[in-house]
């Protein structure tokens, strides 16, 4: 036991670490206390390492007090040794009023020979009612416990149990000792001037229940008494608990079952008693545990009947336990294991109780006021693991306060991403709305067919030979300037476009017609791209009308296909104009009557502008058959935006022409200028 | 229509220049198409691509001019010059006289560009390291003296060909970002946001048919 008791303390001091000094100069104190004790008791240092001092300690309101109490502690050991049980009982009656470990540390049992292990008997209880605690919360059941408890005896697992009795102690120091809010302490602290009338409180329902007596001692309604009478204290605890309070009364109710003596006793005494003597690894006290063993059999049956109820009580008290989960087997056994010890102790108690002649009733009370304070302790370290766990990251738990306040109208998480979840959908509708708006938007379509680059490289060529011209002009001498104004005029002329040409609403052999106006240019271009992209209309017409009964565009797709049809078509065109005026440029040299050319590209832009008229007809012939099919379907503005977009194209296709004009007047200037210089 | 049609905040304009054959069609379409062009036609005056790429999360459209690189069509493709924001300058790693030219075409691109015009010197054709003609070496050495971004590319193979384009995109924005570039030059090659192309004046009649085509 003191190995593992080491461990306990070393692991207890791991937790003391993180506490403040103030909390550790306190603590310290109770250390000392133990090791007087451990000298003056001598055997048993088990009973000195009762984890159930340093948060005794914690909760104390001063060092002063606490050295006040250390002493008292020292003085109860030695009564406890050299005075008889009965005598000690009254007196510790009192002390434990205002000292609870201190009594437990003293209790008269101690006096009966077998004091030392009486006394840690006595203690592990405490520990064990405290330490079950964290056990419990993290789910240990105490049916389980029970279990466990029955088949305790084995040393092994003894061994283990006071194992874990280090672990748990240590994470039980690590628990209360973490308690760092002001808050805490002061509660803590109220929680102990409320003993007296709390104890006293439960003393008389424990009365009148034992009075009436069906039920035993009627240990629910103790307990809950006994709740009712530390909410006081824990109410603040308990208020933010919230939903855990239910957890935290069947805790407390499971704890206030579990130290049920008469139980174990009856059915674990002699385990008990094996384990608590192995655990204690005192082999000087062999005799006196055995000594005890029988007395307490023997007190055992005088006991019996009221031992029954209890049971029955303490069986309800398991079942009400609502965590019965496998975690924690180790502390949860142990945390049994102490229920035994306690359950040995009050028997030990009701024996020197009754040696000394006294009522079982009397003896009763005394061991539940210990359950009392061991329950308010119990609901304490509840209270204090809750806040801890709270306040751990949540200072004066604001966080805590707001998640369990009700939300009112506050945006929340999800809505907040539902609604950005709904803004990015309606963007994205947006862009596919815009998506597909361009794909029936002329102008766009017209610059992915790169019509508006050949336009702008086309007009910068023809800015270009504007400056040329005017500056040729200039410089060119009266005489020789009145010989071939004539020329540009008749090219200028030939931009004079014939509107009504493209009133011709027949049909025309557009390819071979291009063709020819092209070859006529002399310019060694050729209108494949041109040819390719009407190839392609026409074929889709042709595939539109021969599949009258199967439309499967609808009227979008036509409006579509007609606008792209149109756009493709007027930038090759455009492009046309623009490698035309290029080559212009470049064989200017040529002997190539540039007004020639100009009447060869105005009829180009003729007929393209007529094909222009002739496809938006054919297109609008196309969403009208398919309007007749799905009468439902209104395509007038289809059908405008179609002619629209004609008339936009022959007016691109019309601007290109009309850029070539000072390309072409600029070829003629300097093939005149050239003609002038070389005659 | 109020958003704009554009899904682009600005246009750079690049023109690709360099001599006949160094591969300025090809390296086009490779970085429009991501395909090798194998039998590429010789252009005639100018021809064009478009692609749009982002750059510090501005989604910017590229309009190059790929120029004819026959000396005939010299004269008219020095038009074209100007308003680029970019200029790609290429020559074939195989050929030196490619190399040779490029003082020449250095001259034309600064003298008819604008100064903040940035010029990037490409080394095409790099696949075809066993007929090296031109190191790398010296190539880095004449873009240093002139103050060129350098890049040896191949157009077959795609090495290198996107961030040709895209450093080049990336020096022009942050000629921008530091008011180096100015917007509202116009020969800036930059446009910001632009304006509905000359099609607008039917903005008015557009909106109405596009309702009638959402059905």
């Amino acid at each position: 036991m003191s190995d593992s008791d080491d461990n306990a303390f070393a692991s207890a001091d791991e937790g003391e670490e993180k506490t403040p000094p103030k909390e550790r100069a306190k603590q310290a104190p109770a250390r000392k206390e133990k090791k007087a004790e451990k000298t003056e008791t001598g055997a048993s240092t088990g009973s000195l390492k009762n984890p159930k001092t340093p948060s005794k300690v914690e909760t104390a309101k001063g060092k002063g007090k606490q050295q006040q109490r250390n002493k008292k502690g020292k003085n109860c050991g030695i009564s406890a040794v050299q005075e008889n049980s009965g005598t000690k009982k009254s007196e510790t009656k009192e002390s434990q009023k205002t000292e609870d470990p201190v009594l437990k540390g003293g209790h008269p049992d101690k006096g009966s020979g077998d004091g030392n292990r009486e006394m840690s008997g006595f203690e592990e209880p405490e520990k064990s009612n405290s330490l079950s605690q964290p056990a419990e919360l993290s789910g240990a059941s105490v049916p389980k416990d029970s279990d466990q408890n029955q088949d305790v005896g084995g040393l092994s697992t003894e061994k283990k149990g006071a194992k874990s009795l280090g672990e748990t102690a240590g994470s039980k120091a690590n628990i209360s000792s973490s308690v760092k809010s002001p808050e805490e302490q002061t509660i803590a602290a109220s929680d102990r001037d409320h003993h007296t009338p709390q104890q006293e409180k439960v003393l008389h329902k424990l009365e009148e229940s034992a009075n009436t007596g069906s039920s035993g001692w009627g240990w629910s309604s103790w307990g809950s008494s006994l709740l009712s009478a530390a909410s006081t204290s824990v109410q603040t605890f308990t208020h933010q608990v919230g939903d855990g309070l239910t957890t935290i009364m069947d805790t407390v109710e499971s704890s206030l079952g579990v130290p049920d003596p008469n139980t174990l006793a009856e059915e674990d005494k002699d385990k008990d008693v094996e384990s608590l003597e192995t655990a204690k690894k005192e082999d000087v006290i062999d005799d006196e545990k055995k000594d005890k063993t029988e007395l307490l059999k023997e007190n055992q049956e005088s006991e019996r009947a009221e031992r029954k109820s209890e049971e029955e009580t303490k069986d309800t008290g398991q079942d009400v336990s609502p965590e019965p989960t496998a975690s924690g087997g180790g502390n949860s056994w142990f945390a049994s294991w102490g229920v035994g010890d306690l359950a040995k102790k009050m028997q030990d108690t009701g024996k020197s109780l009754a040696a000394k002649g006294q009522t079982l009733m009397t003896e009763g009370f005394d061991a539940v006021e210990h359950l009392a304070a061991g329950g308010i302790d119990v609901l304490e370290n509840i209270g204090k693991k809750t806040y801890n766990t709270l306040a751990e990251h949540d200072p004066a738990l604001r966080r805590t306060r707001q998640f369990l306040a009700p939300r009112g109208d506050k945006p929340n998480l999800s809505s907040s991403l539902r609604e950005a979840r709904d803004q990015a959908e309606q963007q994205q509708k947006q862009d596919e709305a815009n998506q597909e708006a361009l794909k029936a938007h002329f102008g766009t379509l017209f610059d992915d067919y790169q019509g508006l680059a050949h336009l702008e490289a086309l007009e910068i060529l023809s800015n270009q030979s504007e400056k040329k011209v005017h500056s040729l002009l200039n410089s060119l001498a009266s005489e020789d300037l009145a010989t071939i104004k004539p020329q540009l005029l008749n090219i200028k002329n030939a931009f004079e476009l014939d509107d009504s040409a493209e009133d011709a609403a027949e049909d025309q052999d557009f390819t071979s017609l291009v063709r020819q106006h092209l070859s006529e240019l002399e310019l060694g271009t050729a209108p494949d791209k041109l040819n390719t992209v009407h190839q392609m209309v026409q074929a889709w017409i042709k595939d539109f009308d021969s599949n009258d009964s199967n439309h499967s565009q609808g009227t979008k797709e036509t409006h579509e296909k007609s606008i792209q049809a149109l756009a493709e078509l007027t930038a090759k065109g455009v492009e046309q104009f623009h490698k035309a005026g290029e080559m212009v440029l470049l064989d200017k040299d040529k002997d190539k009557d540039c007004t020639e050319r100009a009447h060869s590209l105005a009829r180009l832009t003729g007929v393209l502008c007529h094909e222009i008229g002739n496809l938006s007809n054919k297109f609008v012939a196309c969403l009208n058959k398919l309007a007749e099919e799905n009468k439902s379907e209104d395509v007038t503005r289809m059908v405008t935006n179609i002619y629209l977009e004609a008339s936009n194209s022959s007016t691109y296709i019309q601007d290109a022409f009309l850029l070539l004009l000072p390309v072409l007047q600029h070829a003629a200037l300097e093939q005149a200028i050239l003609a002038l210089t070389s005659s | 229509m109020a958003a704009g049609p554009y899904n682009y905040s600005y246009i750079f304009k690049y023109i690709i220049i360099g001599d006949m054959g160094v591969g300025k069609s090809c390296l086009l379409h490779q970085f429009t198409e991501k395909k090798f062009m194998a039998d590429c036609p010789h252009t005639i005056g100018v021809e064009f691509g478009t692609r749009i790429i982002e750059v510090a999360s501005q989604k910017i459209k590229l309009q190059i001019w790929d120029t004819a690189g026959q000396e005939r069509f010299r004269a008219v493709t020095r038009s074209y010059y100007r308003g680029a924001a970019g200029a790609l300058m290429v020559y074939d790693i195989t050929r030196r006289s490619t190399y040779n030219h490029l003082s020449s075409w250095l001259t034309d691109a600064r003298n008819l560009t604008n100064p903040n015009t940035v010029i990037f010197l490409i080394g095409n054709k790099c696949d075809l390291d066993a007929q090296r003609d031109v190191t790398y070496e010296e190539a880095k050495q004449f873009a240093e003296e002139n103050g060129l971004m350098f890049l040896e590319c191949s157009a077959k193979t795609g090495e290198n060909v996107e961030d040709a384009f895209l450093d080049t995109a990336k020096k022009i924005y942050q000629n921008i970002q530091d008011g180096s570039l100015d917007l509202n030059a116009a020969e800036s090659g930059v446009q910001h946001k632009p304006a509905t192309p000359r099609i607008t004046m039917n903005a008015g009649v557009q909106p109405p048919n596009k309702e009638g085509c959402a059905c």
